[in-house]
């Protein structure tokens, strides 16, 4: 008998299987997920803020529909079904810790009520916003599998009129544009501002110009700043390594040219010797590699990549007016922008496929493009008339968003770093 | 009854039957994983190639134009035609009687008892022939015992190719022909009205990778409601296995899916 149950029982699965119909479905429209932030505890007024943070940077990548919620309790089987009855799908449960110097959250799959994955975050910096920005940093895997880029800043140059004078400033922000502080004011004109990869200690690389030359200064978020490089001539546009011991940048040095200088630990040497300018210098995470921009075969700019073990140099765009080029090892790839009908557009290279794409067709000439730590958007600047605007570009989906307002005159835009502590300079200063 | 009690059951007969038993077992050991490697991927197949049919038949619909008038691109034929599918079109019978009279001989109408032939091969891209249709039996009763919505989809073809060219209708609405079983018909149905609905419900978000892809597991009880779904093959994407999972949660399916079991690939 209990051999024919088991052979019963086989043929049972073998004729289910047969009847499994298998359909593909193609994505025709996008839509939301909706996701509810609930808040467990009685004293929420803190951790409220740092909710609606975080519904703010969920938000902001257009891929969810976040609802705040409040519950005074932890929550329950019920509590999640309840949710899921409201059409949440999944669900972040956020409490504060007893000692209050953390934050517990929680990802439920509320269809399935199954807790997904939960941390404990230890609040680290003054900035409440930086609280959520980490906790968005630490879900974002979760619900992605991308890196998260919620805890970084922007830096760029800003032009404003006040009255009949026109200043400069070096500005940085949160990664959305919002919470704008002045770093640099002052008489001198500044240029090119870079971050370092230091992510406990960020500082800020500008190009000021000076009587005698195009000095580069290297700035905290504390406003004390240094002069880093102060040769003849140009010294600008610096790009640092992952483990901040490697740097290069772009140096005239009295000669008529720009060349390219690398240092590491006491090391300063010249990378290109030839007749051209050479500029924009992007060096990868692991400083095997770095690519740039030069005009000394074609008299056109094009985008060069150079192997720091070889010193070989190969060139990687055929024709055009290409410059400003950024690498990112994560995607391997890299952005760079490109004369098109007159216009500067924006391109990705594809070093592994071989291929060129371009990203941008609307009107206004992009410059200066550099990516996002995560490797899924690039930040740049678009001159549009006398306007020049800050905007970031998905290069999934190639949709454009301006991240500063229409009012002042932003270039030079630089991506910093995930911070695991989130830098705001002090004093905090305003723009007006 | 009495004979098979144990205790009248010889020795021999015992064995006899026991003998049997094994070599039944044996036969199902070994038949058994047969039939499971064998019937599953036809079936499969069996469905995929209906799809592929359906892909299949814009492209054989659309060589000819490209073809003969010479004007069109292929691609751009091929998305008139599907933006044509839905267009609700002429009665279904008179097209579907005249095609084979058309394909043998267009200008001799009366002949009795049309036997279609071969499709011509496309001189400049041969590559397109419909292999797969070729081969298949034609049942021309079940044709046009055909549902209309396929004999729609025939009709909206002819009619999508005759207003890429003009010049030459007749010998176009010949190429749109497909012969197809019953059975098949109806699983072409099935799948066409499965993804129609698939394909309204489900909204990924934006920004993901198109390389992504999950298989969502879909339970239909007897009543014709949705008894479960799971992802059975994660993308490994959290928010891209929920949006499907959420695409096929609140599905109303029709009176043939009642007690079936269906895999879902949700493809960007």
């Amino acid at each position: 008998m209990k051999l024919m149950r088991i052979v019963g029982a086989f043929i049972l699965i073998i004729t289910s299987s047969i009847y499994a119909e298998s359909i593909t479905v193609h994505a025709q429209q996008y839509g939301k997920i909706e996701l509810a932030v609930v808040v467990i505890g009685t004293e929420y007024k803190e951790l409220a803020r740092v909710a609606n943070q975080i519904r703010r940077d969920l938000q902001f990548t257009q891929q969810f529909d976040v609802q705040l919620l409040r519950q005074s309790h932890v929550a329950r089987k019920t509590d999640v079904q309840r949710i899921a009855s409201k059409g949440h799908a999944l669900a972040i449960f956020l409490q504060e810790t007893a000692d209050k110097k953390g934050i517990e959250w929680r990802l439920y799959d509320t269809h399935n009520v199954v807790m997904l994955t939960g941390k404990r975050y230890h609040k680290r910096g003054p900035v409440m916003r930086g609280w959520a920005h980490n906790i968005v940093d630490q879900i974002w895997p979760e619900l992605t599998r991308q890196e998260g880029f919620f805890s970084t800043k922007i830096a760029y140059c800003k032009k404003m009129r006040h009255g009949r004078k026109m200043h400069q400033y070096i500005c940085i922000a949160d990664y959305n544009g919002s919470h704008e502080q002045i770093l640099v004011s002052g008489n001198m004109a500044t240029v090119g501002p870079r971050w370092n990869t230091d992510v406990t200690k960020p500082l800020l690389f500008y190009s000021a110009y000076t009587p005698s030359n195009l000095r580069l200064i290297a700035i905290d978020m504390n406003k004390q700043q240094k002069v880093a490089s102060n040769f003849d001539g140009i010294n600008m546009l610096t790009s640092f390594s992952k483990d901040g011991k490697k740097v290069v940048y772009c140096a005239s040095r009295g000669s008529g040219g720009c060349d390219l200088y690398y240092y590491e630990k006491g090391i300063f040497k010249r990378l290109t010797n030839n007749n051209g300018n050479n500029v924009s210098p992007s060096l990868s995470d692991d400083g095997s590699c770095m690519v740039f921009c030069s005009d000394f075969q074609t008299g056109n700019p094009q985008i060069y990549m150079y192997d720091m073990e070889t010193g070989d140099t190969k060139r990687l765009t055929k024709g055009g007016y290409c410059a400003c080029p950024s690498y990112c090892q994560k995607n391997n790839m890299i952005a760079y922008t490109k004369l098109i009908q007159g216009e500067m557009q924006l391109f990705i290279y594809d070093m592994a496929k071989d291929m060129h794409q371009q990203i941008s067709f609307g009107p206004g000439s992009k410059q200066e493009c550099c990516w996002s730590p995560c490797g899924n958007y690039v930040l740049f600047g678009i001159e549009h008339g006398n306007k020049s605007r800050i905007a970031m570009c998905n290069i999934v989906d190639h949709t454009t968003r301006y991240i500063t307002p229409a009012s002042g005159y932003c270039t030079y835009p630089s991506w910093s770093g995930i911070y695991s502590e989130f830098p705001v300079v002090q004093p905090p200063h305003k723009v007006t | 009854m009495w004979r098979l009690l144990h205790k009248n059951v010889s020795k021999q007969q015992y064995i006899r039957a026991q003998f049997i038993l094994f070599s039944l077992l044996i036969h199902v050991v070994l038949i058994g994983p047969l039939l499971f490697i064998e019937f599953i991927p036809y079936k499969t197949y069996y469905l995929q190639a209906n799809r592929s049919h359906i892909d299949d038949q814009a492209k054989v619909v659309l060589m000819p134009l490209v073809k003969r008038v010479n004007q069109q691109p292929v691609k751009a034929a091929i998305s008139t035609v599907k933006k044509s599918q839905p267009v609700k079109k002429a009665k279904p019978k008179t097209t579907i009687k005249k095609e084979p009279v058309k394909r043998t001989k267009p200008q001799q109408k009366a002949q009795p008892k049309p036997k279609p032939k071969p499709q011509p091969k496309p001189q400049s891209k041969p590559k397109q022939a419909p292999k797969k249709v070729q081969q298949k039996p034609i049942a021309k009763k079940a044709v046009h015992k055909a549902p209309q919505k396929m004999v729609k989809k025939n009709t909206s073809n002819q009619t999508a190719s005759a207003a890429a060219a003009s010049k030459q209708p007749a010998q176009q609405s010949d190429e749109n022909i497909r012969y197809v079983g019953r059975e098949e018909l109806e699983e072409i149905q099935m799948q066409e009205i499965i993804t129609e609905k698939l394909v309204e419900r489900w909204k990924p978000p934006v920004g993901l990778s198109k390389d992504l892809f999950c298989e969502v597991k879909m339970i239909v009880d007897a009543q014709g409601v949705v008894k479960q779904v799971c992802v059975h093959k994660a993308s490994g994407v959290l928010i891209y296995d929920v949006s499907a999972r959420l695409a096929a949660q609140g599905i109303e399916l029709p009176q043939w899916a009642r007690g079936k079991e269906f895999y879902i690939i949700f493809k960007q």
